[in-house]
């Protein structure tokens, strides 16, 4: 396979460069080795920062913020719901940061407006009686889903290709240049070479691996982050605490539900990352300070992602800019490599302009970014990815003739269709995992204990599926839904997924079931 | 100017029975339902005749009406058509003769004691009953009959001390010219007849004698003694005093003219006020009674003019069956009587003040069909087949019931609270609040026990859209009025099954009944505001 | 408004699933005055199936054909598990009586004599059980050259004939599929109305018709457990006489249809039985005054006191709320007796959902002496009165060991036997 730039890595930044590189003109090859946003893309908050959070820490990082959620919420309006946020103070959190806080927004240029405590708790509910301080900010909440799967649709529609579960095993380097990467199917296990001009390495957490494929090292630190997330909707607005980022500080909204985090765990390698009994109590003792319903709520699952953080050698993980880092390998000895890592899921559209302009300019095309003014398109296939989507006045319910295959977050068949018909558009296979990842399917109360079956009938029925490998991938699904679940199994968490392993073990014993 | 008065009021009267007729056909005319007159004559007659459905209603009221309706048609045949009808009966007929003097008395008697029996009930139902059923529509009538009896009797009362009638009479049907006969007569007059004379003449037994035989002679062919005349004779006796003054002053010449100014404006007013209950009750009552074959073969119609027949009687209100649902809610337009005026006027018009309608929408509502209403209705009216058909006349005048209504509303007008601003005057029990605490639904595990218990599920046909547990979980989605619109919510028969036999023990029945009365509440004001929004038009 | 009522009874059984169900009827059976509280609707969790041992040791990925044999094991590996208390003799007792009590509701269940059978599911599985459904043994007799014919239904969700039929391909060769189309519905099918449908003949001959064509092609038809809801095995066997082919049912995903007919039966003969059964009440501040227990029995509408002398708790674990787990410990909802369990949080649950050694939490739950009555932590009984039965009890990981009938009946059985013994003796 041949193409004028070869992008590796699935996550926001990736498709954000698929995107930018196509609207000016190039052709691009996508591979990611699992799926869209396997890694910190998947893995956080959804907060679309004012920057307030960083103003006494990162400066650099909060203005930087400011500026692309102004972009983005213009651009692609249609992935972020503008919630609003506080930053609120409780008895007993440091005085004097409190004090700070409004001139540091300021220094930085980010609007923040002070509101008497009572007030605060009239706009929210949930807060605390004990809430001291309250600044309302212009935080919002993003679907990163739906960000990467409509600038991966944006792209494809300018003829990009998207090669999910592909991963690179090796660059072949001949005088200071790539020639080839040769990559493998994970699914099929065939191999393939593919040839291009540029190669940019987007793989966030995974750079490192890859940039040592072509020799080069890079200091990676990982930073694992945990997020809890509830079964209902707790507040309206995003609620920061007002103190020195650290472990429970964010709860954010996420349609609707809420998502509380988040922890900074130092781990050695991005793989196989989970989050733990202690993680999840950590965060929520902290959050039920701030908001004590979070301390009986039911919690639907728990997910960890990995900052993928470039080192300059300090310890505190929380010190490491979260600025991004760019490194154009030139200056390495190969001319045609560039790397982008870091940086923050709300400035991803700069990362890609920058990285961008890097590999034009390596092409000698002049023509400038043209995402900042071209509005992101919303298509049919990216709205799945928004929960309880279905009970708007868009799509009339008529379960008789379209049944809900997902019953917790009504995904109906046709949806489910949709989303089949897009990912083999793509280049992809439809499997419980694929379509899961593009629509809420599982990601409800019942973590897939009745609709991984039902999907998977609907599968085979409608011959989309045909061999053996369908019980394979139903222990797969049950178990990535289980990683969400494991450290959360309380009261009636703990309940329903009783009621999975009845029916999945119980009945099916599908742990007698060797690969 | 009597013939003047008479033709005009009666040319008046046939112009407003002809408008009233027109009005009536065009008010049925346009509705779609279709207008199929039949008629059921035995009713009518017995009804008309001897008002035999107020006689199975209360005897005591029959009794006082029929004091009243005996009385005045007596009055109106004998007394003021006497001309064409007494005086052709009768050769020796006249108005002043026994037993016609007696009974022209005893029928303005009657109607005098009927008309305070109404008066009297309606003072001491402001007292004991603050539901009413007075109007001044009711009043109007009863007042003109007592202003007609009461003219009629002072014209009489007049008439009879009046020496100036006398002296006329006397020139007009006697040859006596001399005075001391005209004196003899006099004083047997006085004596007998109660006539008051200017100049007072001496009584002797001779001259008293002499008198009698004038009397005889000349007047008593015509004139029975004033004793028969009970009423007016009393009154004479009280008008001593005045009663050379009022001769003087000809008082008889312009009463006369008061009392039958009287009698046309009762004429005239007949098609427009209650007076037309002599016309409509005969008509109401011939009207045939709405069978079920009626409804399947959508022959349903209700003439306009038996709306109006209603004489505000309030028996049907007090035999109703939910006449306890007004106690507890206050919706007076639960009460038969009230409803049928509220329905009269929307016809009249094609709209009301929009709260009103809401309220007799609901009050209609509660209507159980039982038939105590009809069955009891002394004008004969169709009540039930009006409460069967209001529905539908309100849906083709832009209002329709709920269920209909959530169908077609859009999603954001429910969620969008401006509907919050105008609030029916309606209790909604949401006191349990479970749609707003997770609490009450969280616990759902999507077994789908319900759905499968569920007989709206399972035999509600094409109409499904939702099933129970995905009202939960619309619940949970923060979807309330999405799931509150859902017409599950609506066909939902609370039987109470998937409450029954939830494993994880959700109220989903209760859960669905209260978002019905959620979606009854947004329904109702939005009906409200826009009903009020086409009244501005 | 609550209405308030009163009872006294000798038996008070707490929980209306399985264990509960056959505590029920067990202790009508020999005449006790018995009370039941919960709610019966778990039983549409139900198979059907019932289970004795299914898979010993821990972690083997094979079921065991002989039960009896890895009781034996069992019962040297493992001394705590319930079936450690009691005997082989008595377990077969506790499924004989189950089998008769069944068949006296009219519900055919078929018992072989040794081993367990390995029942088709909806998976394209196979789950060993030593006691199953008539309608649904044939299930359990597949073999590996049998001509066998699946058919599902259009609009049942969670069931799809080619599924199952690609799982199986590799051991069995002839399968053939039929997707059924039930005329006069289009769209979703729920399981209990699909099953309402068996019910009807022309829907029978309609099905027969269908099938018909395959009737030289295979021996067997697998359809799924939808064949009525009553006389299910009159229905299958006027299908398999209209048909000419041996057929079985196959067990689905909840609602389970099997399930909903052990439900009926239950309910129906223990209701006959005059078992006073207070349903989806849930009981509060129960108490001990020396001789009797007082409990009340409390749901939206009534309250009920009982005043009993023998309570069996067969509350189930966390779905059945026997069981509560907070953040940091579990309790037991009724009596709050002390509870068996893992010393934090983290060991409760695998990082691998389909760890072959199963979950540590589910071997949490009340520790009981030998005829099931729940003692504290030094091995004290803690009421005479009090037993605990199914799979509140500690030390069994059912899910994993296929053991959840099993210990059900025979704790249920033997602990009202027990009560029964030591309270009735002047009788």
């Amino acid at each position: 396979m041949e193409t004028d730039v070869f992008i590796i890595g699935g996550g926001v930044t990736g498709t954000g460069i698929a995107r930018d590189l196509t609207l000016r003109g190039l052709s691009v090859i996508l591979v990611e080795k699992g799926d869209l946003n396997a890694g910190a893309s998947g893995g956080n908050h959804g907060l679309l920062h004012s920057g307030a959070r960083y103003v006494c820490s990162d400066p650099e990082a909060a203005i930087e913020c400011a500026a692309e959620v102004k972009i983005l919420k213009k651009n692609a309006a249609h992935c972020i719901e503008e919630t609003g946020g506080l930053f609120v103070a409780v008895k007993g959190d440091k005085e004097n940061y409190i004090a700070d806080f409004p001139d540091m927004c300021k220094k930085s240029g980010i609007p923040s407006e002070f509101i008497d405590p009572k007030e605060a708790r009239e706009m929210e509910p949930s807060l605390s009686d004990e809430t001291i301080a309250a600044y309302k900010v212009n935080d919002a909440s993003i679907n990163p889903f739906k960000l990467s799967i409509e600038n991966i649709n944006d792209a494809v529609s300018r003829d990009a290709c998207y090669l999910s579960h592909t991963k690179v095993e090796s660059l072949k380097i001949e005088n200071k240049t790539i020639v080839y990467a040769r990559v493998r199917n994970q699914i099929s296990g065939k191999t393939d070479k593919i040839k291009a001009k540029t190669y940019v390495n987007a793989a966030g957490a995974w750079a490192g691996n890859i940039a040592v494929m072509a020799g080069i090292h890079i200091n990676m630190v990982f930073s694992k982050g945990t997020l809890l997330v509830t079964n209902n909707r707790i507040a309206k607005r995003v609620i920061n605490r007002l103190r020195k980022p650290t472990d429970g500080d964010i709860l954010v909204p996420g349609g609707v539900v809420s998502i509380l985090g988040t922890t900074s765990v130092r781990i050695k390698s991005p793989d196989n990352i989970y989050p733990t009994v202690k993680e999840v109590d950590d965060i929520i003792s902290e959050g039920e300070k701030m908001i004590p319903e979070l301390k009986a709520c039911r919690y639907i699952r728990a997910y960890a992602g990995v900052r993928p953080l470039v080192s300059m050698g300090s310890g505190n993980d929380r010190e490491v800019s979260r600025g991004f880092t760019l490194l154009d390998h030139e200056k390495d000895q190969v001319n045609n490599f560039i790397t982008i890592t870091g940086g923050k899921l709300s400035t991803y559209r700069l990362m890609a302009e920058k990285a961008s302009d890097i590999v034009c300019k390596k092409h000698q095309i002049s023509m400038n970014c043209r995402t900042k003014t071209i509005p992101l398109p919303s298509t049919h296939s990216g709205e799945w990815s928004e929960p309880g989507v279905l009970a708007t006045d868009l799509f009339k319910p008529n379960t008789q003739k379209d049944p809900f295959l997902c019953e917790c977050e009504m995904v109906p068949t046709s949806a489910i269709n949709t989303v089949i018909h897009s990912i083999k558009k793509n280049g992809g296979t439809s499997d419980l995992s694929s379509i899961a990842l593009r629509t809420r399917v599982g990601k409800g109360p019942c973590q897939g204990t009745f609709c991984s079956m039902r999907i998977l009938s609907h599968l085979y029925d409608t011959g989309e599926m045909t061999n053996q490998t369908g019980i394979n991938d139903l222990k797969y699904f049950l178990n990535e839904r289980w990683k969400g679940e494991r450290s959360l199994l309380w009261g009636q968490a703990l309940v329903q997924s009783s009621l999975k392993e009845m029916i999945h073990c119980g009945l099916f014993g599908l742990e007698l079931i060797e690969k | 100017m009597f013939q003047i008065s008479l033709y005009t009021a009666l040319g008046l009267s046939i112009a407003g029975l002809l408008f009233r007729i027109y009005r009536f056909q065009k008010k049925g005319s346009s509705g779609t339902l279709k207008l199929k007159l039949s008629l059921n004559l035995k009713p009518a007659f017995f009804n008309t005749i001897f008002q035999s459905k107020l006689f199975y209603a209360s005897k005591t009221r029959w009794a006082v009406h029929f004091l009243v309706f005996s009385g005045f048609i007596y009055l109106v045949f004998f007394h003021a058509l006497d001309e064409w009808i007494a005086f052709n009966l009768f050769q020796s007929y006249q108005p002043t003769l026994d037993p016609f003097q007696f009974l022209r008395d005893f029928a303005g008697f009657l109607v005098l004691i009927g008309c305070s029996g109404f008066l009297l009930r309606r003072i001491l139902n402001t007292w004991i009953n603050p539901d009413n059923t007075t109007n001044y529509k009711g009043l109007f009538p009863i007042i003109l009959i007592l202003l007609v009896m009461g003219s009629g009797f002072m014209l009489e009362t007049i008439k009879i001390i009046s020496e100036p009638v006398f002296l006329e009479m006397v020139e007009d049907y006697s040859d006596i010219d001399e005075d001391t006969d005209l004196d003899h007569l006099k004083i047997y007059w006085e004596t007998h007849y109660q006539v008051r004379f200017k100049k007072d003449i001496l009584i002797t037994e001779e001259a008293l004698e002499h008198g009698r035989r004038l009397n005889t002679d000349y007047c008593l062919d015509c004139h029975s003694k004033i004793k028969s005349a009970f009423i007016s004779k009393a009154l004479a006796t009280q008008l001593d005093k005045p009663a050379n003054f009022l001769n003087y002053y000809r008082a008889d010449n312009w009463l006369y003219p008061i009392h039958y100014l009287l009698s046309f404006l009762m004429l005239v007013s007949l098609p427009f006020s209650r007076f037309f209950h002599i016309l409509l009750i005969p008509f109401a009552s011939a009207q045939q009674k709405m069978t079920v074959r009626h409804f399947q073969e959508k022959a349903v119609s209700i003439h306009p003019a038996t709306f109006s027949a209603c004489t505000n009687c309030g028996l049907c209100s007090a035999v109703c069956s939910v006449y306890p649902n007004f106690l507890i809610t206050g919706n007076k337009q639960i009460l038969p009587h009230f409803k049928i005026e509220s329905a009269r006027k929307m016809m009249a018009v094609a709209h009301l003040n929009p709260k009103k309608l809401n309220q007799l929408q609901l009050g209609n509502d509660d209507c159980t069909l039982c038939h105590h209403c009809t069955d009891i209705c002394p004008s004969g009216i169709d009540l039930q087949g009006i409460w069967q058909t209001l529905p539908q006349t309100l849906h083709k005048m832009g209002y329709p019931d709920n269920y209909t209504f959530v169908k077609d509303t859009a999603l954001q007008e429910r969620e969008n609270k401006e509907w919050e601003k105008e609030q029916a005057d309606r209790a909604y029990d949401l006191t349990q609040n479970l749609t707003g605490r997770v609490y009450s639904f969280e616990n759902c595990v999507q077994c789908t026990v319900c759905t499968n218990v569920c007989p709206v599920v399972a035999y509600g046909g094409n109409d499904n859209d939702m099933t129970p547990q995905q009202i939960m979980n619309l619940l949970r989605l923060g979807k309330k009025q999405t799931a509150a619109g859902t017409r599950m919510v609506w066909n939902c028969l609370t039987c109470y099954m998937c409450q029954e036999h939830c494993p994880s023990e959700i109220k989903v029945a209760d859960i669905i009944i209260e978002l019905r009365n959620i979606s009854n509440q947004t329904t109702d004001s939005l009906k409200i505001m826009g009903a009020a929004d086409k009244a501005d038009k | 408004m609550k209405d308030k009522k009163q009872i006294t009874c000798d038996i008070t059984v707490i929980g209306a699933g399985f264990a509960g169900m056959v505590a029920a009827a067990r202790a009508s059976d020999l005449g006790l005055k018995t009370v039941q509280t919960g709610n019966s609707s778990h039983l549409y969790f139900a198979s059907g199936l019932f289970d004795f041992l299914g898979v010993y040791p821990l972690g083997s990925r094979t079921p065991i054909e002989d039960p009896r044999t890895g009781l034996e094991l069992l019962q040297k590996e493992m001394p705590d598990h319930p079936y450690s208390k009691t005997s082989l003799e008595t377990i077969l007792k506790s499924f004989d009586f189950l089998a008769r009590f069944l068949h006296s509701t009219g519900l055919n269940y078929v018992k072989p004599d040794k081993d367990n059978r390995s029942v088709l599911t909806a998976a394209g599985t196979f789950k060993p059980t030593c006691m199953m459904p008539e309608t649904i043994s044939k299930g359990g007799l597949l073999k590996k050259d049998t001509p066998l014919l699946l058919i599902d239904f259009k609009g049942l969700e969670g069931f799809c004939a080619g599924q199952i039929a690609a799982v199986l391909k590799k051991n069995h060769p002839y399968i053939f599929t039929l997707s059924v189309e039930v005329p006069g519905e289009s769209g979703n099918l729920n399981p209990t109305y699909l099953a309402t449908l068996f019910e009807d003949s022309s829907f029978l001959k309609n099905l027969a018709t269908q099938i018909s064509p395959f009737s030289n092609k295979v021996k067997l038809v697998g359809m799924p457990a939808v064949c009525g809801i009553n006389k299910s095995l009159d229905i299958l066997t006027r299908l398999e006489k209209m048909t000419g082919l041996d057929i079985f049912e196959i067990p689905m995903m909840p609602p389970s249809i099997p399930g909903l007919r052990l439900k009926n039966a239950f309910e129906k003969k223990l209701a006959g039985n005059h078992v006073h059964f207070l349903s989806q009440t849930k009981i509060t501040s129960p108490q001990f005054n020396g001789s009797e227990f007082i409990l009340n029995a409390v749901n939206q509408n009534m309250e009920t006191q009982i005043r009993s002398k023998g309570i069996i708790l067969a509350t189930g674990r966390f779905p059945g709320g026997g069981l509560h787990a907070k953040r940091g410990c579990i309790q037991e909802t009724v009596f709050n007796l002390p509870v068996y369990q893992p010393d934090e949080r983290s060991l409760w649950h695998h990082l691998n959902f389909f760890e072959k050694q199963g979950h540590m939490i589910n071997t949490a739950g009340v520790e009981t002496d030998i005829v099931f009555r729940p003692v504290d932590t030094h091995g004290a009984v803690i009421y005479e009165n009090l037993y605990a039965v199914g799979t509140l009890l500690a030390h069994n990981d059912w899910v994993r060991l296929k053991s959840g009938s099993g210990v059900s009946a025979v704790s249920a059985v033997t602990a009202v036997n027990d009560f029964y013994k030591k309270n009735t003796a002047g009788l």
